[in-house]
């Protein structure tokens, strides 16, 4: 992602993490997924999400019945009741649904207060009207985030673990592939 | 003396049970997946469908937020209390003869942990669901005060509104409280302040969010037959209660055309004889200036966005108070702003004073009928009339 080289203003905050930019050949066994994600809540229904982070996918909840998509993944369909749910990658494109800049309080992976609060932004991600996930938002120099701002998923890596964070499409970006799976 | 009553006799029904098995070791599913499991099960045993529940009351490990979620149920009512299930059974019965619910799902689960289990301790996959850091977990990103500015922004950018304009809730609380010995938070204040105060969760700001106090109120109730018997009272009228399908997981909720706020008030509506006009003061819950401002259209004021105008129109400059169509004073206790954060209790005791005309330098003429709406606008909203009992 030719973006990275760029400096932005989130840069320092990424620090002493840093973007992950290629997918490392990982171990994905239980026991290295809850090793790797000790910090984090993570339950049986909830595991697969932690393992596809680990391996740079976003994995979100479709009913094998009904087709629907649901985030966080969860053990059946509130639509149609089925229980047969399989976990599929998104795309990883959205527009920012909800936006908050976080000033104190604990802060995501390789995030600080040093100099600027981080922005955090509930994605509507492509698959589905109202499908949304929770993430960091990260924007170009001088710009700053808005609700309706296209986004691409991007990976944070800090302690050893990859986080998932969106970064704002500038009018001039291209998607990075134009992919939809609706 | 034991409770003898029986009010409830013959008026309530079991019409439906769902299990799941039970196991030395379930293997791997989780506590989520039984509690799913087990509330499918019942909920079509009797024949209903998820959109018949509108109670959740849970007796277990799984949470109301988390079962609504999983299936799918917009609630008037919901409660977690501790065991046996009994007492969800009693809630449940209470519920439904109050009116709080019709059709109440009471969901009792069990999975060992390491509390209990030497195996299950060895189970890293069972850890309790709270623990862990949700800062780091994009499934929890957005609760509690995030979820309030989370949706406070997005309020600003679907009706094009500035943060400005939740000043006004902020600087009436102040007002009010100046008139409250009690209150925390005295000094007045105005909406220069409030543009100046350190920005918390942008765009809330220190003055946008209650204040945290030391502190206690406590209500006694009775039938209306003994409090006639007893002295000054006030009758509940109506309440109402709600929380849309997202339950815990707040950043799912489709948009703000239909909140917690929307579906109690509607329900308080219908079940109330008195109207919006007939209301003498009006306790709309403040844990942060956006929950005010959603009451205040959810009530009926005006229609949603409109709350800013609505407000910028009933502002008294005089005494740097809200008065909702010229009349209708607002937390005339300074609310939880300024008062402090009571998650409601402060607003409901000022209306007991306000209504049996106890209020003392706040007191409001010709006090009859009080709305008071405490909790937010979307994981615990609810609602109560509450009016001048006859002696």
């Amino acid at each position: 992602m030719a973006y990275l080289d760029q400096p932005t203003r989130f840069a320092a905050w990424c620090l002493p993490g840093r973007l992950a930019n290629s997918m490392n050949s990982v171990s994905t066994s239980d026991k290295a997924i809850l090793e790797r994600y000790a910090d984090v809540a993570i339950d049986r229904d909830s595991l697969s999400f932690w393992r596809g982070c680990a391996s740079h996918r976003l994995l979100v909840g479709r009913c094998a019945d009904c087709g629907r998509f649901r985030f966080p993944l969860l053990p059946m369909c509130p639509e149609c009741w089925s229980t047969t749910i399989t976990y599929v990658p998104s795309a990883g494109e959205g527009t920012i649904a909800l936006l908050m800049s976080l000033r104190r309080g604990p802060a995501y992976p390789a995030a600080h207060y040093d100099d600027a609060p981080y922005t955090v932004g509930a994605v509507e991600l492509a698959e589905q009207a109202g499908l949304r996930l929770t993430a960091p938002i990260i924007s170009s120099p001088g710009r700053s985030p808005r609700i309706g701002d296209r986004v691409q998923l991007t990976w944070i890596e800090s302690g050893g673990a990859e986080f998932p964070a969106f970064r704002v499409l500038d009018a001039l970006d291209k998607p990075d592939h134009g992919r939809r799976t609706r | 003396m034991t409770a003898r009553r029986n009010p409830i006799r013959d008026k309530i029904a079991i019409v439906g049970v769902g299990r799941t098995r039970y196991s030395r070791d379930a293997g791997e599913i989780s506590i989520g997946a039984l509690a799913a499991e087990a509330s499918r099960a019942a909920i079509r045993d009797a024949a209903l469908t998820r959109h018949d529940v509108d109670g959740v009351v849970s007796t277990g490990l799984v949470g109301t937020g988390y079962l609504q979620y999983v299936l799918g149920i917009d609630v008037s009512w919901f409660d977690e209390t501790a065991g046996p299930v009994t007492w969800g059974f009693a809630d449940a019965i209470g519920s439904i003869v109050s009116g709080a619910c019709d059709v109440a799902l009471v969901c009792h689960s069990v999975y060992r942990t390491a509390a209990n289990s030497r195996s299950a301790a060895n189970d890293p996959l069972r850890r309790p669901r709270s623990s862990g850091r949700p800062d780091l977990d994009v499934t929890k990103l957005i609760r509690g005060p995030r979820s309030a500015a989370a949706w406070a922004a997005r309020y600003l950018h679907d009706f094009n509104r500035s943060r400005e304009d939740f000043a006004l809730l902020a600087v009436n609380g102040r007002s009010n409280a100046a008139a409250n010995p009690q209150a925390a938070l005295r000094e007045p204040i105005t909406v220069s302040d409030y543009m100046a105060a350190p920005m918390v969760l942008d765009p809330l700001c220190m003055l946008d969010m209650d204040l945290p106090v030391d502190g206690a109120d406590a209500f006694v109730l009775t039938t209306a037959e003994r409090a006639r018997e007893l002295g000054p009272h006030v009758l509940i009228h109506a309440t109402s209660f709600g929380r849309s399908f997202d339950g815990d997981y707040r950043e799912q909720n489709d948009s703000l055309q239909y909140t917690g706020c929307d579906r109690v008030m509607e329900g308080l509506w219908q079940k109330s004889h008195y109207a919006l006009e007939d209301v003498d003061i009006f306790f709309p819950y403040d844990g942060f200036t956006i929950y005010s401002l959603l009451w205040i259209e959810a009530a009926g004021y005006c229609q949603r966005g409109e709350g800013s105008d609505f407000i910028r129109a009933s502002w008294d400059a005089a005494t740097q108070r809200l008065k909702l169509r010229g009349r209708v004073p607002v937390n005339s206790h300074g609310g939880s702003l300024s008062e402090g954060a009571s998650q409601g209790a402060g607003h409901i005791r000022e209306a007991v004073n306000q209504l049996r005309g106890e209020a003392m330098e706040r007191q409001v003429p010709d006090c009859n009928v009080a709305l008071v709406t405490p909790g937010g606008a979307f994981h615990n909203a609810s609602a109560m009339i509450m009016a001048t009992g006859e002696m």
